[in-house]
């Protein structure tokens, strides 16, 4: 017992000690070069408010040096304050190489500093108007953040990055003039048109919204293999081809087209060797060190059409670039939908509009209301019930089990003025003859093969067999695949569009963490079908 | 009508769950009441002290965001090393006057200019035509970009406007049909040229 109680107490202790402390230390092996960061993650304006940006930039200056007071001890001389050093190396007086940009103290911190801000007018597309004022450097982080939709984290990370902003207690001028790096490149002077602390933040924050409005106009885009130096020394340290998977991974090695090399990984925390570039190894590791995992479960892509998703408990049928609301439960069913076709849907596809509601039965469904047997058809400009007179029920072979049970009130209000009085099946029937099941559409018999047949999901007891007026409708084009159907050849997954226009595509998807912790598809939905018979035209990839 | 999802049978599961596992704390509640009593007694002590030690000392963190984990803690040893690296290193108007990279009277001849580098960081056929964007590794310059795919005696050549950039100068995209180019394997170059600055880039190789 002593022993249980001992184990017992330890296993407490240790349980207490190893509670994640803040945000996890990054671990190179997790750096992914075509994904440094979630597109949801970095265009996250709301992550941190001004309050909070200000604390944070206190918890990592909490000792200001404004006036210069300390002694320069981080420079090795603590026998000087840094306002002495600074002097001395302005002068190049005993105290190493001359260096003309220190100055007299004071020594603006970010949590101590503030600035007169102009009015900038809203740039349609890229970022709100910020109205003029006097600001504090956390005040301009986050209207920033929030007028150009950045992450203000990521604009943090970009201070410290680039000029130790964050972390320093005694910055110089130059420092906070060239706050980001913005048209500062690696091996020349910074452009003094955009020099200043607001100007530096804003531009880059604008030039990260130019990027998403304008992918291609850019040298790396997402969903390409890209060709990344290592180094500014191009030729000497080579380049390697990368992967990029989504945007902000883009607009990163657009503003900083190199990445690192294994050296640099190697050692995180340090230096690699003479071809490690660390711009983009310092922005996720800063980033994991100091907000916690680059990684989102959502993304800003959307969910391919034929998709089914799921906005508050409200359901969608995402097509042609808009969202079409599933108007009741027996559409649902009779279009033969499933709950878990539903997806939950991303922030991509909560920014489609919506469209015109799914609002009609499939017209291959019978059903009954208390005087008689109904069809579907779309007549005068809405969806209408069509009855079925008794003999047609009986020449056209159907079954008193295929009536579905459907709520009155989720029937068409509308009757059609005709009564099905035909040896003819209606659209939206599956037939069979010797030549296989085939689909009755358009006044036209379509042929469904086993996959296709699988993939819109009809049951057999569906089928009827060919009536007399059937053997004369002229064979139509082959029915194709459901559109969002997932599909698997055996080499490659894809899901099926079928565009208003044009032949149906296959659009990949991939990588795997998108398929399946982001966009919540499961393996075991998709098809399988023969290589042959995958939609010959191929879309753009389905990614995150 | 808008239709909604029922989750009642998940919340009906979850009750399912926990009145068994009740059921079965309540079990061994009675045939180990004291030894459990004095355990858990002496747990909660231990626990709540560190736990208590733990928990003011990440409230911050907790109130800044539900989602992400923020870092409020003091900076690291080494980040304050690092935090006057970007002092040390040489301020980038001094390094420029150093180099002479500005002129009131540009050059004229390429070999007087500034030599820049040039990388190629996409060439591949897309949509039927070789696409090659490229950029320079420093000057934030306006200039000229120019294309030139060969193969054997032949030459294809585009030239396109350079534009600055955040921390570079980019060549607009370079679109060379394919019908240009015949089926092999093609070399592409690209050289940038503006009144301060040249450069070349190292030769790649596309199959077309």
């Amino acid at each position: 017992m002593i022993k249980t109680i001992a184990l017992l107490l330890a296993l407490t202790v240790t349980a207490a000690i190893s509670l994640p402390s803040t945000a996890d230390a990054a671990n190179a092996a997790d750096f992914k070069p075509g994904r440094i960061i979630d597109d949801t993650v970095f265009y996250n304006q709301n992550s941190m408010d001004t309050a909070q940006i200000q604390r944070f930039l206190e918890s990592k200056v909490s000792n200001c040096d404004y006036h210069g007071t300390q002694p320069a001890s981080d420079w090795g001389y603590p026998q000087y304050t840094h306002a002495q050093f600074a002097e001395r190396k302005r002068t190049g007086n005993s105290v190493g190489k001359q260096d003309t940009g220190f100055h007299v103290p004071p020594y603006k911190c970010l949590t101590h500093y503030s600035q007169t801000t102009p009015q900038m007018e809203a740039a349609s597309g890229y970022c709100s108007a910020v109205s003029a004022g006097n600001r504090t450097a956390a005040q301009i982080i986050n209207d920033v953040a929030k007028a150009c939709g950045i992450n203000p984290q990521v604009l943090i990370i970009l201070l410290e990055k680039e000029q130790s902003l964050v972390t320093d207690n005694w910055p110089l001028n130059r420092q906070l003039r060239h706050a980001t790096g913005f048209a500062c490149p690696d091996t020349a002077p910074c452009d003094p048109a955009y020099e200043g602390f607001f100007y530096q933040v804003y531009n880059a924050a604008r030039q990260f919204k130019v990027y998403q409005a304008h992918p291609n106009n850019y040298n790396y885009i997402s969903g390409r293999t890209n060709r990344i130096y290592w180094h500014p020394d191009l030729s000497r340290c080579g380049s390697s081809q990368v992967h990029i998977e989504n945007q902000a991974t883009a607009a990163l090695y657009i503003y900083t087209p190199y990445r690192p090399n294994q050296a640099a990984l190697n050692n995180l925390y340090g230096t690699g060797d003479s071809c490690s570039s660390y711009g983009n190894r310092n922005f996720w590791r800063m980033f994991t060190d100091w907000f916690g995992s680059v990684r989102s479960n959502d993304t800003l892509n959307t969910h391919p059409d034929g998709t089914l998703i799921n906005i508050d408990n409200t359901i969608f049928l995402i097509y042609a670039g808009g969202l079409h609301h599933i108007a009741n439960p027996s559409i649902f069913e009779t279009h033969n939908y499933r709950w878990e076709d539903v997806k939950p849907a991303t922030t991509g596809d909560k920014k489609i509009p919506f469209s015109w509601p799914v609002n009609h039965l499939n017209p291959g469904v019978l059903y009954a209301d208390n005087h008689a047997v109904y069809t579907t058809v779309y007549e005068d400009g809405q969806w209408k019930k069509k009855p079925i007179s008794y003999q047609s029920f009986q020449a056209l072979n159907y079954r008193w089990d295929m009536i579905r049970k459907l709520p009155l009130n989720e029937l068409p209000i509308a009757t059609s003025s005709s009564t099905l009085f035909s040896d003819t099946h209606p659209d939206g029937t599956l037939i069979k003859n010797s030549n296989g099941v085939f689909y009755i559409d358009g006044g036209t018999k379509r042929y469904v093969s086993p996959h296709v047949f699988e993939s819109h999901r009809w049951r057999w007891s569906d089928i009827v067999n060919e009536s007399p007026g059937d053997k004369i409708l002229p064979v139509g084009a082959n029915m194709l695949l459901r559109m969002g159907s997932v599909i698997y050849d055996g080499h490659g997954l894809y899901v099926v569009e079928i565009p208003p226009t044009g032949p149906e595509i296959k659009r990949p998807i991939g990588p795997w963490d998108c398929f399946d912790r982001i966009l919540r598809y499961r393996l075991s939905e998709s098809i399988r079908v023969p290589t042959s018979q995958l939609p010959v035209q191929t879309g753009p990839i389905v990614t995150c | 009508m808008f239709y909604y999802l029922d989750h009642s049978a998940i919340i009906y599961n979850d009750k399912e769950v926990l009145s068994t596992m009740r059921i079965q704390k309540q079990k061994n509640r009675f045939s180990k009441k004291t030894i459990i009593f004095t355990i858990a007694t002496l747990i909660t002590a231990v626990g709540s002290i560190t736990l208590f030690t733990l928990a003011n000392k990440y409230q911050q963190k907790s109130e800044a965001n539900d989602n992400q984990s923020v870092n409020y803690e003091p900076p690291t040893e080494r980040e304050i090393t690092d935090s006057q690296k970007a002092k040390k290193n040489p301020p980038k108007e001094e390094f420029a006057n150093e180099q002479g990279s500005t002129s009131s009277n540009p050059p004229q001849s390429n070999t007087d200019k500034k030599s820049v580098g040039v990388g190629i960081a996409f060439a591949d056929i897309i949509n039927n035509q070789l696409e090659i964007r490229a950029f320079t590794n420093s000057t934030i310059e306006g200039g000229e970009c120019t294309a030139t795919a060969s193969k054997d005696n032949k030459k294809v050549i585009k030239k396109v406007r350079a534009f600055i950039d955040a921390s570079s100068t980019q060549c607009e995209a370079i679109f060379i049909p394919k019908s240009e180019l015949s089926n092999g394997t093609w070399s592409i170059e690209v050289e940038f040229s503006s009144s301060n600055a040249h450069g070349k880039s190292e030769t790649i190789e596309v199959s077309v």
